[in-house]
């Protein structure tokens, strides 16, 4: 009733709504002012995430994490990047990178503080300051005893020799967004500089600032090539679906305004944007034009059926606006699932897809029909290959409904069988396809050099002053020993490697010698001594705690995904608790995590805590929306099997995702929630227009079938193809995650319409068919109206 | 045609602006870097006349000093995190008043237990590096320090350890910034840049009092002229009646959120300290 009062208002005052609508967008088109681009990938992570908690305490205590890291290799791949040329390039560079905005410390070869006997005294100074003035020879020997310091090999000088690095400690502050594109724009500007002072090098960078920028970049070129791309997807399909460019130009305008709402009112809520968030626009526009498509259809069915046009707009609304309003709502469900997900990025892609979806909802039923009434568009003529090709279809499911069954059931099964295949699994490189320098560059330097990934572990003792302990020493000599020796370990950077060189240094040198002093007096001692020679930017703060009751030590590992990352944390976990008992239970006593701590540790929980947070968000997305079309449609059972059958599609493309990848990453995990509310469309007009068909026409189960899929086929078709090749599309993206989001969408849509079509009316029409003289029609008679 | 000439029509009014446009802000620019030239001719007398002047109050600040012969003191030195954590340690700091050279100072810890007994010994030089030796009670020997590039963290501090001590005036070079207050008290702000090429400051800014040449403040800029760290003085007593010393000691690390307080107590004066006990054949005996 108050539906049809609003229908009478909106043909009394058209304008009136229309620039209701208007405003609305101008309002929270003020939000959009707000919004920024977030560069630090701590987005992922909620605020009292353990890891980001972990990583936040570290850094408060032994300094920030982030690093640039400056690679010089020579572009003769004969030569390699330890000549006299390349050695005073690496000096230069070195001095250099002091002056790189935020930069703490920075350390490679050249300035590395070598420790050695010199007579009775000791002298902690670089080899190769002042390359310029030593022979070949004499740098070729420095080199050589640098590569045998643990610190050195496989950071600064690769194993090869094939590359030397400058490892640059940065400082940035809190949400870093100008300041880290300061330092790479910084740094790329010194690289091109030395670029042509030394044209016979490479000189290329990577480290966590280029990583957090990668992050930038792959949202931006997102945002400027998958929007255009999804609005050129959707002009060629309104095009042929519509035929009317002044219908395509209205349908546009009201996707792009039903954007422009959310992102508005994302400003005022939320004004960050993410990689993930930027993702959201072409996703409201796919699921917008759904609903502009049904309710245009409607009108241009009705005008052609020989009414007025406000009559039209009456009837498509009288008759469409149940379904639409419906199916946003299960959309809406589906999208506010992903508030389960453990990362907030993910809510907040959620949530302003789902503000998106109301606000298409709103403009779809009140700004276009407004519109239509001020100023209707024509109409042609329309009979479309789909309308022609129902009827047989219909009539092949109702003569072989065993077949059609049976095949569809088999292929499902088939394809569901695949998901045993997938594992949680996220490479963090595979985020980036070879277009990015990033990826690149990584690889280059694992191949050469070192590893992306950067475990830190905080081994606390039990009492301020404990780390001179020898038996502590020696734990931490083991550890690191060990740790060496696994196949992921790039590198190790630990204290007691200088406690064993200063050991070795107060004794002439000699290699029997490094070892760990037995005395606490002595490791404390040596330790004063050393830092008492340490210039600035090399100091021990980022490796001791200051009351001298923890160390800190740091892995590299070699390119690997997540689940890898994960079985070498396990592994670190058990030989602790086996060969270090005092620092584990001093970890459990001071409530610290003993897992590793870093930006990797924290994608690899994320993915992997995800799968079970999106598990329960998607069951219970998948109650309220059964609750809703079971109340909907006013059939307990009809509404089950609808409920039923749109399980299939969703287990099918995970099925199909374990026969293609096997990897289910953060993005991946969120696709059951994302589609739920997207596939069980279809089946709420297959099974409203069915009923329909049945309750109140009074026709046979065979001609329900028939008259349903001649109607709503049609319209299940072409807005499954819309929307399974606007989501394809988004497979465009070079942001892995985003990539593959897009298209396992795109692949459950198409298997949703599969189902709809070959699984769910043959199940239906046999179903029926038994039940005919018993229940359905028993419940069809005693449903109301 | 019509059209042809309407938009010729239009690009000639277009260029004819843009041309105008360009010569205006060339003599605009033309003008001002006149004037700044003529301005800049100014410059370099203001700048000698500010060296001199900061060089002069560097001076008379050193000259307060000038008879102290010896001092002592306890330090108590407190670490703090931006999370709160907090560690400590004690040292007491002898400095000897040397007339040709720079001041020579014993650096004793006493606490970390596993690090008392360690002493340092400094030999101040105003025009070459220092000399430093550490007494290690482990190994009861004397170590010298040879690096010349000590511009690190003292003892895990904020502090670098010529921070700590006892600056001579000519390990910088100055400029009078400006006349100003400080906390109501009229005051000069220095600039004072290291003249030790190993230093870790660019620059450093400094408060002192026009009435006693006490230093309030001092900001610290790292190698990149960014603010690195301010050190600010609180509780200043006069001892012998003649020296000002602070109790207190501040330094706030902007770039790491740390911080490291000194807290001076029991100053003593004109003790009868001898150069023989700032020798560093002497230092295994001072450790006691």
């Amino acid at each position: 009733m108050r539906k049809l009062s609003l229908t009478h208002w909106l043909l009394c005052y058209p304008k009136t709504a229309l620039v209701g609508c208007l405003l609305l967008v101008l309002i929270s088109c003020s939000g959009l002012a707000k919004l920024w681009i977030s560069i630090d990938y701590q987005v992922y992570y909620a605020n009292d995430d353990p890891y980001r908690l972990a990583l936040n305490s570290l850094e408060s205590q032994y300094g920030k994490t982030q690093n640039a890291y400056l690679v010089i290799r020579n572009k003769n791949s004969k030569e390699n990047a330890t000549t006299p040329e390349a050695i005073q390039a690496l000096y230069e560079l070195t001095q250099a990178a002091w002056q790189i905005p935020f930069s703490q410390r920075v350390t490679s070869v050249t300035n590395y503080k070598y420790i050695q006997a010199q007579g009775d005294d000791i002298q902690v100074a670089p080899l190769l300051d002042n390359p310029v003035s030593l022979s070949s020879a004499e740098i070729k020997v420095a080199l050589q005893r640098l590569q045998q310091e643990p610190a050195v090999n496989q950071l600064l000088l690769g194993k090869d020799q094939i590359m030397t690095a400058v490892n640059v400690g940065l400082h940035l502050p809190d949400n870093p967004i100008a300041e880290t594109r300061q330092v790479t724009q910084y740094i790329r500007n010194m690289l091109t500089d030395f670029k042509q002072r030394y044209p016979h090098f490479q000189f290329f960078a990577s480290g966590s600032v280029f990583a957090d920028e990668v992050f930038a970049v792959a949202t931006e070129q997102d945002l400027l090539t998958l929007i255009p791309l999804s609005y050129a997807v959707l002009i060629v399909f309104l095009v042929i679906l519509l035929r009317s460019t002044r219908a395509m130009l209205l349908v546009l305008t009201l996707v792009t305004l039903s954007v422009t709402i959310a992102f508005g009112i994302k400003g005022w809520i939320n004004p960050v944007i993410s990689p993930v968030t930027a993702f959201a626009p072409s996703m409201i526009m796919i699921i917008a034009v759904a609903d502009c498509i049904h309710l245009l259809n409607g009108f241009m069915y009705h005008r052609r059926q020989g009414l007025t046009p406000s009559a039209a707009v009456i009837e498509s609304l009288r008759l469409n606006s149940r379904p639409v309003i419906l199916t946003s709502v299960t959309t809406i469900i589906g999208f506010l699932a992903m508030n389960f997900s453990s990362s907030p990025a993910f809510h907040d892609l959620g949530n302003v897809v789902a503000i998106g979806v109301g606000a298409a909802l709103l403009l779809a039923l009140v700004m276009l029909p407004a519109f239509l009434l001020i100023k209707p568009i024509p109409v042609t003529a329309n009979a479309s290959v789909i309308s022609r090709f129902m009827p047989y279809l219909a009539k092949k499911l109702a003569q072989y409904p065993y077949v059609f069954l049976t095949s569809s059931l088999l292929l499902s099964l088939l394809l569901i069988v695949g998901i045993s295949q997938n594992k949680i699994n996220e490479t963090f490189i595979a985020f980036f396809d070879n277009s990015f320098e990033f990826r690149q560059n990584a690889e280059a330097i694992d191949h050469h050099l070192t590893g992306l990934h950067r475990i830190d572990y905080i081994l606390p003792t039990d009492k301020a002053e404990g780390i001179f302990q020898p038996s502590y020493q020696q734990t931490l000599a083991k550890f690191s020993h060990w740790l060496r020796q696994q196949p992921e370990v790039a590198h190790v950077e630990t204290y007691s490697d200088i406690i064993k060189r200063l050991n070795q240094a107060l004794h002439a040198d000699k290699p029997a010698k490094y070892t760990i002093p037995d005395k606490a007096e002595l490791i404390a001692q040596y330790q004063l001594l050393y830092e008492l020679s340490l210039p600035y930017g090399h100091d021990l703060n980022n490796r001791i705690s200051f009351n001298h009751d923890a160390t800190r030590l740091t892995v590299r590992l070699w390119l690997t995904d997540s689940a890898a990352i994960l079985a070498f944390d396990q592994r670190v976990q058990n030989w602790l608790e086996l060969h270090a008992p005092d620092i584990v239970q001093t970890q459990q006593k001071a409530g610290l995590i003993s897992q590793g701590i870093g930006i990797d540790m924290m994608f690899a929980h994320i993915a992997l805590n995800n799968i079970p947070a999106m598990y329960y968000g998607t069951l219970v997305a998948l109650l309220l929306i059964s609750f809703i079309i079971i109340g909907a449609l006013r059939s307990l059972k009809v509404g089950s099997l609808g409920m039923l059958t749109n399980l299939f599609p969703i287990t099918m493309a995970f099925g199909l995702w374990g026969w293609l990848s096997g990897q289910v990453g953060l993005s991946i995990s969120v696709v059951a929630s994302l589609t739920l509310g997207l596939v069980v469309d279809d089946t709420v007009h297959f099974l409203h227009r069915y009923l329909h068909a049945r309750r109140h026409q009074g026709l046979t189960p065979s001609q329900a079938l028939t008259t349903t899929l001649e109607s709503s086929g049609v319209a299940i078709v072409t807005t499954s193809i819309v929307l399974a090749a606007s989501f394809a599309v988004l497979a465009a993206s070079h942001y892995t995650p985003n990539a593959q989001l897009g298209l396992l969408t795109a692949i459950t849509i198409i298997f949703a319409l599969v189902i709809d079509l070959l699984l769910l009316p043959p199940l239906l029409f046999l179903l029926d068919q038994r039940l005919t003289h018993l229940s359905v029609i028993k419940e069809v008679e005693h449903a109301p109206h | 045609m019509h059209l042809i000439n309407k938009i010729s029509c239009r690009q000639t009014v277009y260029w004819l602006t843009f041309s105008f446009s360009v010569i205006a802000s060339t003599l605009i620019v033309t003008h001002t870097s006149q004037a700044s030239t003529a301005s800049n001719q100014q410059v370099p007398q203001a700048l000698a006349e500010a060296k001199k002047r900061g060089y002069e109050i560097a001076e008379n600040a050193d000259l307060q000093d000038l008879g102290y012969s010896d001092m002592q003191v306890n330090v108590k030195m407190i670490l703090l995190d931006a999370m709160g954590r907090r560690a400590e340690r004690s040292l007491a700091v002898n400095t000897l008043e040397m007339t040709k050279d720079g001041d020579r100072s014993l650096t004793l810890f006493l606490s970390p237990r596993d690090q008392k007994g360690t002493v340092l010994l400094t030999h101040a030089h105003p025009q070459a590096n220092d000399d430093q030796w550490l007494y290690l009670p482990a190994l009861r020997r004397v170590k010298r320090i040879t690096a010349n590039d000590r511009s690190g963290p003292f003892v895990g501090s904020e502090f670098a350890y010529e921070d700590m001590i006892r600056q001579e005036v000519d390990d910088y070079s100055y400029r009078l910034l400006k006349s100003t207050q400080f906390e109501d008290k009229p005051a000069w702000l220095l600039e004072r840049t290291p003249k030790d090429i190993h230093s870790g400051y660019s620059k450093q800014h400094v408060w002192l009092d026009k009435q006693a040449y006490r230093i309030w403040r001092i900001d610290f800029y790292d190698r990149k002229n960014t603010l690195l760290k301010t050190l600010f003085f609180e509780g200043y007593q006069q001892y012998a009646n003649a020296y000002w010393r602070p109790l207190r000691s501040i330094m706030e690390n902007y770039q790491t959120g740390k911080k490291t307080i000194l807290e001076y107590s029991d100053y003593r004066f004109k003790t009868g300290l001898t150069t023989a006990q700032f020798s560093q054949y002497q230092l295994r005996s001072q450790a006691h």
